[in-house]
């Protein structure tokens, strides 16, 4: 373990404790960080309060009780449209599959987190070169992001592209949850390149939630989740 | 990327339903617009039945009757005027021109009004509009006829055709004895003209030479020479059309009329008489209003419907939005711009086939009905009314609006099937 306070944390836990409306679940994470420019692997199953960690970091829900610490800001202590501004500011994410809006191009998928946050577009000098510059690195023609609508695009297209979107304007952190199990073998190794090799140039950290334990000599640090985070259920508050 | 781009685009996606829907919409509002330009066209024609006449003078009766009676032919006179009291409202100083008409008599399903050559030249329609001939001319002759567009036309007659004439208003008892030849047609004018025989106010009592309390006289009847010698001065008329010599005079013209000692009179000022009169038959168009507005609001439901059966095959969508860090309020404000994109592209291309249909039909109306629908630009009546049409559907939209809003609040970025 690295010692506290040498490397500022880009995510940081302490003494959560959240629970559903109607007292049936709840889920309690004492502490858990993850360092800037960190790439963290946190194993579990679904159906281990996965989502609800994921949500929590992401200020879609509100811890009842702790502390939530993202890149320095207690999301905790924000209102419920500041923490999605928050979220639009610091954070990007990526999903197992479906990541885009089917109507759009992919470019206009890229630039959508841009009309979201002012902080993110006053980081982008100009959107779309750097749009696809990103899709460049990434391997993605520019004909294709530029005309194709997001859902004639191949799952590992739309993979990309959803990379892309999580990266432009530099967040601090990157949530990745099952980015590659839509994928094959093959592709997944070359995506998660791709994912690493953009994480670090623009010095974020990843966190990356999976149930696939082969990935883990590509990450600094593995934890699993029922190390951090203790579900509880069927006893109301 | 702007949100209303990205509506657009998710509404291009969805091209079919959405067309439909904005189809919809379009078909209300030019129904409901069509319904307001020919509640108005109907109304300004039937305002329009008879102009440049200030009064119109009958027995006392009631002011909707008479009118009834004296331009729509229809109903009957409860008395007449006698010739002695024409004459003295014929004298009066304000009296700048005065047509008598006689009715009572009927051709076929058609009324015949007895009048003088003045009639042709005194009554006006729809502004300032005479009567115009599509064929032959005036009364000249005492069995002279002229037809109005409908009878013509539904009775096929040609100028120079004999007709015969009625006594009372069922046919039963024709004054066969007495064969008129119609010297001229009327041009169509959609008004009660059009449904008219006219005939000189002497050939009305020529008709009656030979009849007396509604039965005809034993014997031969009168030869046709010795009717064209007798004096054919009528004792009595229905009704009397007149021109006062200024507007100030009407009113006081009015009065005296109304209080004409010898006989019991009714003069009435045409236009306060017909509005009287569309306040009456009015209500069938306010109710055709009702039912078109009622299409508009089924349109917008429709759309409303729409949008919220979408909702569920745009979950992911929403939770797509919420990842990237657009809050529930965005979503919902999406929703909110497509629907009002929905229904002003609707009411645009509303006001395009209202426009579309005035064109076609305008002519049709004119020449089958006589009612004239003028094609002018959209009133701020109906501006506010398209305003009134974008304004509700977004106050329709607001059900899935909520829908949308709660879904994605509970959603967050992880949809929950």
């Amino acid at each position: 373990m690295m010692k506290e306070d040498t490397v500022p944390s880009a995510i940081a836990m302490r003494d959560v404790r959240f629970d559903w409306p109607g007292g049936q679940f709840g889920l309690d994470v004492p502490t858990f960080d993850v360092k800037q420019n960190e790439t963290v692997l946190l194993l579990g199953q679904s159906g281990s309060g996965k989502s609800t960690l994921l949500s929590l970091i992401c200020g879609i829900l509100a811890p009842s009780q702790g502390v939530i610490q993202i890149a320095g800001t207690d999301i905790g202590a924000l209102g419920r449209a500041s923490r999605d501004r928050f979220r639009a500011d610091h954070i990007g994410i990526i999903f197992q599959m479906f990541n885009l809006l089917p109507y759009a191009t992919a470019l206009d998928n890229i630039l959508v987190p841009l009309r979201f946050s002012k902080a993110r577009r006053a980081r982008v000098q100009s959107p779309r070169s750097e749009a696809l510059a990103l899709t460049q690195a990434l391997g993605l023609p520019d004909a294709l992001v530029i005309r194709a609508q997001a859902a004639t695009l191949s799952v590992g297209q739309q993979q990309r592209v959803a990379v892309a979107r999580a990266m432009i304007g530099s967040p601090k952190v990157v949530i990745a949850d099952e980015p590659t199990s839509a994928l094959d073998s093959d592709a997944q190794g070359e995506f998660l390149d791709l994912v690493f090799g953009q994480v670090h140039e623009a010095g974020a950290a990843l966190l990356m939630v999976s149930h696939d334990e082969r990935l883990a000599d590509r990450f600094d640090r593995v934890v699993r989740l029922d190390q951090i985070a203790q579900l509880r259920r069927g006893e109301p508050a | 990327m702007t949100l209303t781009r990205l509506a657009l685009a998710s509404l291009k996606s969805r091209w079919l339903t959405v067309g439909l829907t904005v189809f919809a919409v379009a078909m209300s509002v030019a129904l409901y617009l069509g319904v307001e330009k020919l509640r108005n066209g109907a109304r300004d024609s039937f305002a329009d039945t008879i102009s440049g006449t200030d009064l119109i003078v009958g027995a006392r009766s009631g002011s909707v009757q008479l009118l009834l009676y004296s331009v729509f032919r229809i109903g009957n006179a409860t008395n007449n005027i006698t010739w002695e009291s024409y004459q003295d409202i014929l004298s009066r100083p304000e009296v700048s021109w005065a047509v008598p008409i006689s009715l009572g008599d009927s051709h076929k399903q058609f009324r015949v009004m007895g009048t003088t050559d003045a009639y042709f030249d005194r009554y006006k329609y729809r502004g300032d509009r005479p009567l115009e001939f599509a064929a032959g001319q005036r009364v000249g002759d005492l069995f002279d006829a002229v037809v109005g567009a409908d009878v013509a036309a539904q009775l096929g007659y040609k100028v120079g055709d004999p007709i015969v004439v009625a006594h009372g208003l069922a046919s039963f008892s024709e004054h066969e004895d007495t064969p008129f030849r119609i010297a001229g047609i009327l041009a169509k004018t959609g008004t009660p003209v059009d449904r008219t025989v006219i005939v000189s106010l002497e050939a009305i009592e020529a008709i009656h030479v030979d009849w007396k309390s509604g039965a005809q006289k034993p014997g031969a009847p009168t030869p046709v020479e010795v009717i064209r010698a007798m004096d054919l001065q009528p004792k009595a008329i229905t009704a009397v059309m007149l021109g006062a010599q200024s507007r100030l005079k009407i009113f006081s013209l009015q009065r005296a009329i109304n209080e004409y000692p010898q006989e019991p009179l009714l003069a009435i000022l045409p236009g306060l008489a017909l509005q009287e009169l569309w306040g009456i038959v009015g209500i069938a168009e306010t109710a055709l209003v009702g039912v078109s507005a009622m299409v508009v609001v089924t349109a917008l439901l429709g759309m409303a419907a729409m949008l919220l059966a979408s909702l569920n095959a745009r979950r992911r969508e929403m939770a797509i939005l919420r990842a990237i860090g657009a809050g529930p309020m965005t979503v919902v404000g999406m929703l909110l711009i497509e629907a009002l994109l929905m229904a002003a592209v609707g009411a645009a291309l509303g006001v395009g086939l209202l426009y579309l249909g005035l064109f076609v039909a305008q002519p049709i109306l004119d020449a089958r009905f006589g009612l004239f629908v003028p094609i002018s630009g959209l009133s701020l009546r109906e501006g506010v009314t398209l305003g009134a049409v974008v304004s509700a559907a977004a106050l329709v939209s607001l059900l899935p609006a909520v829908r949308a809003y709660r879904i994605s609040l509970a959603d967050g970025m992880m949809v929950k099937m």
